[in-house]
């Protein structure tokens, strides 16, 4: 038995509210937070003995002082700001919590619903609550994996959030619409205080709906919060969706995202993802294949250079026959930072005909940093191509040479190179608005490291 | 411009230059030729301020100060310019973005404005043409996936960019086609002036028929053994370099 050495209080607090207060068990939502309230008070903390913990470290997550009622109020800032001027898009913001679509309901072409989850689940209900919590608690196909005594992963904050219900965005996008514009959510966390905000997101695509989504995570100002977002993406028949991700918070802060993705028939899902900030940063990307002939593109870079920690999970379910995923990532990390990257393909006995690549490779910019890199390929099915590699490595001094001998200075040159490196993933995505987001994130970060030091070049 | 004199220089213990002296003056091209191994590209190297080398005893002055105090990037600032024997491949840098990271590093270095984008883009197509490096190189990775060739050609192209006062060419004319050796020759030729100086190592007098070096210089086993003018290149190209190591070795 392993005891945990802390003492967790504000999930203490957090559960001892719930305890408190009874709902309405007939209704859906409350009928799915009473599952999680009952999963969450036998869930154990993540601990390093668990497969899926075993690089990410969380125990000082435990030990904030957070404080677990939402503060602050949905419109105490400017937001507008936030969003990326070069998009026009419809704007959502999810401010603490609390979420808001900025624009004119009465504007959206028929069939298009933009709501939040609280207010969808009041005046959308039949909508809401025949898709919320679909994603998130699929199961997938039955592999003949033996069943292990040890316990290789903590839900703890999947339920810690499902068992609060919280705002988010709710999207839904009827049959055979292509929205044109973007969809752009900005989730800030305002103020200096040290919260635990949660947020769950839905977004439904019909059969042959289209839709681009942009998300972003940023703080206002520097605070030991906690985030903890969950997102559900249900993609039909013949639908497709273009994902921009980017997650800039402050370096103070701590973030966890759950993204649950069912794809249907023939669908087609692309995520380009900016993992840059927060000082814990996690990503668990869990998807399934419910139909044949579906596509799922994901790429990504993390960047870990400031202390932090940034841990991506992905788990792809092939499950049905003829589907192909591709998944690409690359980090960039420096001076006492983390990457942990594991990366899960299962293809189960019946889906024959799978394409499936997975790479991540990973620049160590200085050596007092790390990378735990674990690819997994689990394959029932006889009939597949899949692949899969890792590499981490350093930039190459030959190459600093060259730049140096062309006038270049050394910590530009570093940086030049770095930027290089990822490049192959950021010259990849399609929005010309969001690569030029995530190419200037990604020059000031790397400034802001070069100017400490952290491409290695003061001695 | 520039003085070496005794220079001893060791790579992981190895001697390899082993007293090697040389004067070059402003206007002048000087021509290194000597075999393989002898020591050219080393010697480039510690030009250039390449680590991993140990200069062990003698000195380097270049426009009357110590150039072994000088960081690679300062030198590159103050003239000097390494057209590389292997030039590097830097995947994920765009050429044209490096080549104004270069252009306008070397031009701050010197208190001057750096070129905006029009107007370096402008600039870079017209040295471009001039060095017939076709367009669509400048906008892949730098030298990566280059043929040989276009290699050496991006080395001329950053050569007549940022006009260099000493320009050191470590066999650029190697693996190049006859039309693209005249390119190098005239980069060559153009930059020629008064206040500059060029140090062409090349293993074949067909350059040196187009650039006509001022003087030639024999390097074997770390050392320069014989230094003659442009006729001694010829005498090389005829004889190979036997009867002067032998006569060293006498
Ligand atoms: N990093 C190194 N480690 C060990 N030996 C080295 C290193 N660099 C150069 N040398 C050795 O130093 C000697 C001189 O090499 P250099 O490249 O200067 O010759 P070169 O005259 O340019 O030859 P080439 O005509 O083939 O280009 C060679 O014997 C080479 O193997
Ligand atoms: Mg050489």
């Amino acid at each position: 038995m392993t005891t945990v050495a802390n003492n967790a209080e504000w999930l203490q607090a957090f559960k001892a509210e719930l305890a408190e207060d009874d709902g309405d068990s007939s209704d859906h939502f409350d009928h799915l937070r009473r599952q999680a309230i009952d999963a969450l008070k036998s869930e154990p903390l993540p601990f390093r003995t668990m497969e899926r913990w075993r690089y990410t470290p969380v125990d000082a997550l435990f030990k904030l002082p957070l404080n677990i009622a939402i503060t602050g109020a949905a419109n105490d800032i400017e937001h507008s700001d936030l969003f990326n001027p070069e998009v026009d898009a419809y704007r959502f913001v999810v401010s603490n919590g609390h979420a808001l679509f900025l624009g004119n309901a009465a504007d959206l072409p028929e069939g298009v619903t933009f709501t939040t989850m609280h207010k969808g689940m009041q005046e959308n209900q039949t909508l809401a609550s025949r898709y919320a919590g679909t994603a998130m608690r699929h199961q997938g196909a039955e592999n003949t994996v033996t069943a292990s005594p040890v316990q290789k992963d903590s839900k703890l904050f999947q339920y810690l959030n499902q068992s609060a219900t919280p705002d988010g965005v709710f999207i839904h996008v009827a049959e055979g619409i292509q929205l044109e514009k973007p969809v752009e959510i900005v989730f800030v966390k305002t103020g200096d205080q040290a919260d635990l905000l949660q947020s769950h997101n839905l977004v439904v695509l019909e059969k042959n709906a289209a839709m681009t989504l942009i998300e972003k995570h940023v703080d206002e100002k520097t605070s030991r919060s906690f985030c903890n977002n969950q997102s559900e993406l249900i993609i039909d028949d013949h639908a497709s969706m273009k994902h921009y991700y980017l997650q800039q918070q402050e370096t103070s802060s701590w973030h966890r995202d759950g993204i649950h993705r069912i794809q249907a028939a023939d669908s087609q899902y692309q995520g380009w993802f900016g993992c840059c900030g927060s000082q814990w940063c996690r990503l668990e990307m869990n998807a399934f294949f419910t139909g044949e002939n579906a596509l799922s593109e994901v790429q990504g870079i993390q960047l870990a250079m400031h202390g932090q920690v940034n841990d991506i999970h992905l788990d792809m379910h092939h499950d049905e026959p003829n589907c192909h995923s591709e998944q690409h990532f690359r980090g960039l990390v420096a001076e006492k930072s983390k990457i942990v990257f594991d990366g899960n393909i299962t293809v189960s006995q019946d889906a024959q005909k799978t394409i499936a690549h997975l790479s991540d490779n990973n620049l160590m910019l200085t050596r007092n940093a790390e990378v735990d890199a674990k690819p997994q390929l689990e394959i029932y099915a006889d009939d597949v191509q899949c692949s899969h590699g890792t590499s981490i490595g350093e930039l190459d001094e030959q190459q600093v040479f060259y730049l140096r001998s062309r006038g270049i200075s050394e910590e530009r040159a570093r940086r030049l190179l770095s930027i290089g490196y990822v490049s192959e993933i950021i010259e990849k995505i399609e929005l010309d608005a969001f690569r030029h987001e995530m190419q200037e994130l990604l020059e000031r970060q790397l400034q802001a490291s070069g100017a400490k030091g952290a491409l290695g070049v003061i001695e | 411009m520039l003085t070496i004199n005794d220079l001893k220089v060791s790579v992981e213990d190895k001697d390899i230059l082993k007293g090697l002296s040389l004067q070059v003056n402003a206007g002048e091209v000087h021509a290194i030729m000597g075999p393989n191994g002898s020591g050219k590209s080393t010697l480039s190297h510690v030009l250039a301020g390449k680590d991993g080398y140990q200069v062990t005893s003698g000195s380097i002055t270049y426009n009357g100060s110590d150039l072994l105090d000088l960081e690679t990037e300062q030198r590159a600032h103050q003239g000097i310019f390494l057209a590389m024997q292997y030039p590097v491949e830097l995947p994920g840098v765009n050429n044209m973005v490096f080549l104004r990271e270069s252009y306008n590093a070397i031009r701050k270095s010197r208190g001057e404005d750096e070129l905006d984008s029009p107007a370096f883009i402008k600039l870079i197509r017209e040295k471009a043409d001039q060095v017939k490096l076709p367009g669509k190189l400048l906008k892949r990775s730098v030298n990566s996936g280059f043929s040989g060739g276009e290699k050496k050609r991006n080395e001329i192209l950053q050569m007549a960019l940022l006009e260099p006062s000493l320009a050191i060419l470590d066999e650029t004319d190697s693996g190049l086609d006859i039309d693209a050796l005249r390119i190098v020759a005239d980069g060559v030729n153009q930059l020629r002036s008064e206040d500059r100086a060029m140090i062409v190592v090349t293993h074949y007098q067909r350059l040196l028929d187009y650039i006509k070096p001022d003087v030639v210089h024999v390097l074997a086993d770390g050392k320069i053994i014989k230094t003659g003018d442009f006729s001694l290149a010829r005498e090389l190209e005829d004889k190979g370099y036997g009867w002067l190591l032998d006569g060293e070795a006498a």
